[in-house]
């Protein structure tokens, strides 16, 4: 079969639980193709919503592939299917990317219940592109049980995947810093899990204590769990899925509330993406009128903005 | 209206094979000239490949091999993908070739079937005009 780009066909693919349904439809959403908002829609229409969403994050190394390719296999032990999105960066001079999160994962590789697709950054800002949110709802809708997002290798203030999952794991490993380095805003304050991967290397349980010296402020029934991992050895995954369950036990109580604030957030980013598409298309003809002195870049702003309302 | 999109390519090796450097160089190269690669790892099956070469919605599979396997190799993952229902993901090869080799692999639709010591720019031109 040659590739389909036939929305119908797709749908029907995907209803079907065909991978290369899914395959196609991700690929027309990431690259802006004819169909997507359809396809959209009635992802959103079909997503499952007893799913599980967990995000994994992280600076580079640290371990978040590994890891998760012991989680997927607990999962897939208590007979769950799994899909996994995973991020890496796409080069800012060529354009093109080095996607190697999968070959963390090869064990999985000829498991059909267990659906992995690689996603390059595309100039995501935040650590997670249009792309993964908009993949996310075809997930849904394709009836994981579990779906695991792995954010690109990212700094203190990369937070947005918290946003969009039901439990976000932040992986750290020994050597990572201070108490004050615990105590700075950003990334510390979105994680629901904090898993100290690496952990057969020296300073793990120093680690541990300046984690907790910070969440001892919060009130017990709020803490996030802290893990120890050596995710290499698969050493420590029983006590994340432990820790999966914890937060997800607590999250339920403001269930509606979480819901909320993630359709609000859902709507925001799909109408910045569409505002920044049209603020692109005016961009090069008032980078020339400032650059003749005719405006400046505020006013520029405001013009672009005025003409968009007009 | 086929979406534009960067070329993607899944670099596979499977079987024993521990030789990486072609596959690694490759991979770099192909992220350099704008492309978006995927590379499984050693040790690989023809199913594995498959798989992660359907999942991923890829235009090419480059299988790369030192062990002089290749015509093997890429028999297997060419029925893989039979089974799997897709016809258009172009195969191509490279690593040690006899002759008699290119030729079967030829005969098989693997296009490529470059030998060491090939200049980058080749394969990268070969790959874009295939997609």
């Amino acid at each position: 079969m040659a590739r389909t780009t036939n929305v119908d066909e797709l749908i029907d693919l995907m209803k079907n639980r065909d991978i290369k349904g899914l395959a196609r439809a991700i690929s027309i959403v990431e690259n802006d193709g004819e169909g997507k908002v359809r396809l959209l829609n009635e992802a959103f229409k079909e997503a499952s919503g007893t799913c599980l969403t967990l995000g994994f994050t992280g600076a580079p190394g640290v371990g978040k592939s590994t890891l998760i390719n012991s989680v997927i296999k607990q999962y897939r032990q208590a007979g769950k299917t799994v899909g996994v999105i995973t991020v890496d960066p796409t080069s800012p001079f060529s354009g093109g990317a080095v996607l190697g999160d999968r070959l963390r994962m090869k064990e999985h590789n000829t498991d059909s219940d267990v659906y992995i697709r690689s996603l390059a950054s595309r100039k995501a800002l935040g650590g997670l592109s249009e792309a993964t949110k908009y993949a996310l709802y075809l997930f849904k809708a394709f009836g994981f049980d579990v779906i695991i997002v792995e954010t690109l290798g990212v700094g203190q203030d990369e937070i947005d995947v918290a946003k969009f999952v039901d439990v976000t794991a932040l992986l750290l490993v020994p050597g990572y810093g201070d108490t004050i380095q615990m105590a700075k805003a950003g990334i510390m304050e979105i994680a629901d899990i904090f898993i100290i991967n690496k952990s057969d290397r020296p300073g793990a349980e120093l680690l541990k204590k300046q984690i907790l010296n910070i969440l001892y402020m919060k009130p017990e029934g709020e803490r996030p769990p802290v893990v120890n991992t050596s995710a290499d050895r698969d050493e420590g995954v029983e006590a994340v899925m432990e820790a999966i369950e914890l937060v997800r036990s607590r999250s339920t109580i403001d269930g509606t509330e979480r819901y909320r604030r993630r359709i609000a957030e859902e709507i925001r980013s799909s109408a910045l993406s569409l505002l920044k598409n049209k603020v692109d298309q005016h961009l090069e003809q008032m980078v020339d009128r400032v650059l003749t002195c005719a405006t400046t870049p505020i006013e520029a702003a405001e013009d672009i903005l005025r003409h968009l309302r007009g | 209206m086929e979406e534009k999109r960067p070329i993607r390519v899944l670099i596979a090796k499977v079987g024993c094979d521990i030789h990486e450097r072609g596959a690694l160089t490759l991979m770099t190269t192909l992220r350099d000239n704008g492309m978006e690669v995927i590379y499984t790892g050693r040790y690989q099956t023809p199913k594995g490949v498959a798989n992660a070469a359907v999942s991923e919605d890829v235009d090419v599979v480059a299988l790369s091999d030192h062990t002089g396997s290749l015509p093997i190799i890429a028999e297997s993952v060419l029925s893989e993908l039979e089974k799997f229902g897709v016809s258009d993901i172009k195969v191509v090869a490279g690593g040690l070739l006899t002759p008699a080799d290119v030729k079967s692999l030829e005969d098989m639709g693997v296009t490529g079937n470059y030998g060491p010591g090939t200049p980058m720019e080749v394969i990268v031109e070969h790959i874009r005009g295939l997609v």
